[in-house]
């Protein structure tokens, strides 16, 4: 055997070797690449379906987020609607506290106007019964006998504030004042006296005696200093004063209208007088 | 000549003819009739027809100022043209009924002499020469020839008439003018859009309230230059301006949720005005003063309903004055002084419908005038008698003019409708 096929000999089993290998390469070579192809395919099967997973969760995000948008627009509505209400609702209270405000306000004329009207109604009783004690006895006028009268009467405190207050919207000042002093003489301590006192200034002022007034009006705020008519009485003393260009002795009474007598509507008035003039 | 008087006694006679005869067949036999004026009675007037071009104009408006004044009776005065000549013949006049007989004279110059005769007394007892201004039938004129109605109202009853006065009125939102004998409908020159106008006692100025958009304010208005000025009330809304009789003060309503009433010196506008009324939130507006200016009338809502109240014109003393009743709950409103202080005018809701009515200041006696349709917003005339108000009695709202002594009316506007009159003082010349 030659040395050259000693070498073929040799080589031979390499290239048998190789050729098997080149053989099994190629085998394996087609496995791979049939592998490759595979790992390819399920790779974009796996991508599509990632793909779909993914729209899938996108369609689901969105819906999520599509729900989320309409809880927080339902959330809004709800929040404004709840606004609406509180709003209406204070609106109700407020427009309440008003009208109950309304009410008491009315309610405070109409006392007074009960009060006004119980005083005519306590003038007419006592008129009757004044009438009643001096009218003749039923029956007496048939005899002989002339009729029998009681002792003079005299009007009481209501009738002669009223005969007062008549005479005064009649423009009669001196007749009022009449009135209204032997309200003061004959009952002083009548509930009328204060108004009795403060009409008499009232008469004073209707005649254009603004001095008797003046001072009249310092009583019924010294006498009676707990009557409504007491602010009122100070409250005309002040604006005399301030007419009069008395400027600083008109703003101290202003001043002790506001002190002394501050839920009064005088003193309502009186503190456009006292500080910076406010408008309406 | 005494011949001559026969022929024109004959010629008159014949002239008057039938219009008189109902004047001659009312006249009781014994009757004296003089000018002794008595209150509610209405002595009768004879109009001796006028001579020249405006002759039968002057003759027309004085007869008709007269019979709206309700205090004369206007003796036939649309009969003949025939005009005395020479001597007086006061005994006819005196079968006709007329306690005065008036002539009046057209002079050249343009002025009217006129001369009340006294029929009883059978002598002239007034005469006065007038001036008539301005060409013939312009408003001047015509306000000239109402003046001399009004003092020949005051030569016989002793009271001065109240033709030579305007009314104000709103129509369609706008200020309008209208004479006391409706004549002379017209806007306001330069005033335009406004509500509850008032007049100044000058008869000069005007006050009224302006819409603007964000609410409403007072305005004083100078007739004569159209110049304006706004009062500032620091308020957005104020309204219901109206004059003290004296002219030195004007009070109004202002406020934003409620209204009080306030006072502010007139041409002080730029000062902070007065607070009149303490109405805690409520409504308190349409303020009208007394003759004397010492106390204010007005509407309030103080008490859940509308009602007139009155009160110092310093704020103190309100009180109640029109309801009595605590049960009943109208709706009164419109508040007006009468001139001569006795009562207070004002609309009361009766069955669901405004009336006009009146109340006494000296015993609160109320007296109902109207009871035909809708009737609202009265006002004075200066003679405390007569009144302007709205009514809706002919379908629309209108004004119209009531006696409160004879309980008649006239309508005074026509066309669109009318509302918020506001019955001037006596004018003396044309603003």
């Amino acid at each position: 055997m030659s040395l050259r096929s000693l070498r073929q000999l040799v080589w031979a089993p390499a290239v048998l070797v190789t050729a098997g290998a080149c053989l099994a390469t190629q085998q394996d070579l087609r496995v791979v690449q049939g592998d490759v192809v595979a790992v390819r395919d399920e790779f974009r099967r796996l991508q599509s379906a990632e793909r779909t997973r993914d729209s899938l969760r996108a369609v689901s995000l969105d819906s999520s987020l599509a729900q989320i948008a309409l809880l927080l627009r339902a959330t809004n509505d709800t929040v404004r609607g709840i606004s609406t209400t509180v709003v209406r609702l204070r609106g109700d209270v407020r427009e309440d506290l008003q009208n109950v405000r309304a009410q008491l306000i009315a309610i405070q004329e109409l006392t007074g106007q009960s009060q006004r009207r119980i005083q005519e109604l306590r003038a007419d009783l006592e008129s009757d019964a004044l009438e009643k004690s001096t009218a003749p006895i039923a029956g007496a006028a048939t005899g002989r006998d002339t009729a029998r009268t009681s002792a003079p009467a005299t009007p009481g405190p209501a009738q002669l504030y009223q005969m007062g207050q008549d005479q005064l919207r009649r423009g009669s000042g001196a007749s009022a004042r009449s009135a209204f002093g032997a309200l003061l003489a004959q009952y002083p301590r009548s509930d009328l006296a204060a108004d009795a006192l403060y009409g008499m200034a009232e008469a004073y002022t209707a005649e254009g005696n603004a001095t008797a007034a003046d001072s009249i009006y310092n009583q019924v705020a010294v006498r009676f200093p707990t009557s409504e008519r007491a602010p009122t009485a100070l409250y005309k003393r002040a604006t005399a004063l301030r007419l009069a260009g008395k400027a600083e002795p008109a703003r101290t009474l202003y001043r002790q209208i506001i002190q002394r007598y501050p839920q009064s509507e005088a003193a309502v008035l009186a503190e456009q007088f006292v500080g910076t003039p406010r408008r309406p | 000549m005494r011949g001559m008087v026969r022929r024109f006694d004959a010629i008159l006679m014949m002239g008057l003819g039938m219009a008189i005869g109902s004047a001659l067949a009312a006249q009781e036999p014994g009757v004296r009739i003089g000018l002794t004026y008595t209150p509610g009675s209405q002595p009768g007037i004879y109009l001796v027809p006028v001579r020249g071009a405006d002759g039968d104009s002057v003759r027309r408006i004085i007869a008709r100022d007269l019979e709206f004044g309700h205090r004369l009776t206007v003796i036939a005065p649309d009969s003949g043209a025939v005009v005395p000549t020479g001597r007086f013949n006061y005994p006819l006049y005196a079968r006709l009924g007329a306690a005065g007989v008036v002539q009046l004279v057209l002079q050249a110059d343009g002025s009217a002499l006129v001369t009340l005769h006294d029929v009883v007394a059978a002598q002239a007892q007034e005469t006065r020469r007038f001036a008539l201004p301005g060409p013939r039938l312009s408003p001047a004129w015509r306000l000239a020839v109402h003046g001399i109605a009004d003092v020949i109202e005051e030569w016989v009853t002793g009271t001065r008439g109240v033709a030579a006065t305007r009314v104000l009125f709103v129509r369609g939102g706008a200020l309008w003018r209208i004479d006391s004998d409706g004549a002379n409908e017209q806007p306001v020159p330069g005033v335009g859009a406004a509500l509850g106008p008032a007049w100044h006692p000058d008869g000069r100025s005007i006050a009224f309230a302006r819409m603007r958009d964000d609410g409403t304010s007072v305005v004083v208005h100078e007739l004569a230059s159209g110049e304006e000025r706004r009062v500032r009330t620091g308020a957005p809304l104020s309204l219901s301006p109206a004059f003290s009789p004296d002219g030195k003060w004007l009070a109004f309503a202002a406020g934003e949720s409620g209204t009080d009433l306030y006072v502010v010196p007139v041409g002080a506008w730029d000062e902070p005005p007065l607070r009149v009324t303490v109405g805690r939130g409520s409504t308190n507006a349409q303020p009208t003063f007394a003759p004397d200016g010492r106390r204010i009338a007005f509407t309030t809502s103080r008490l859940g309903r509308n009602e007139i109240y009155l009160t110092d014109a310093d704020g103190a003393n309100p009180e109640l004055l029109t309801s009595t009743a605590l049960t009943d709950a109208p709706y009164r409103a419109d508040p007006a002084w009468s001139p001569d202080g006795r009562f207070v005018a004002f609309s009361t809701q009766i069955d669901g419908r405004f009336q006009i009515a009146t109340i006494s200041l000296r015993d609160r006696a109320v007296r109902q005038y109207t009871t035909e349709g809708i009737n609202e917003d009265p006002s004075w005339a200066p003679d405390g008698r007569h009144l302007v108000f709205t009514s809706s009695r002919t379908g629309t709202r209108q004004l119209w003019v009531l006696d409160t002594e004879s309980g008649r009316v006239r309508q005074l506007t026509r066309g669109a409708a009318a509302r918020m009159g506001a019955w001037s003082p006596r004018l003396l010349s044309v603003p």
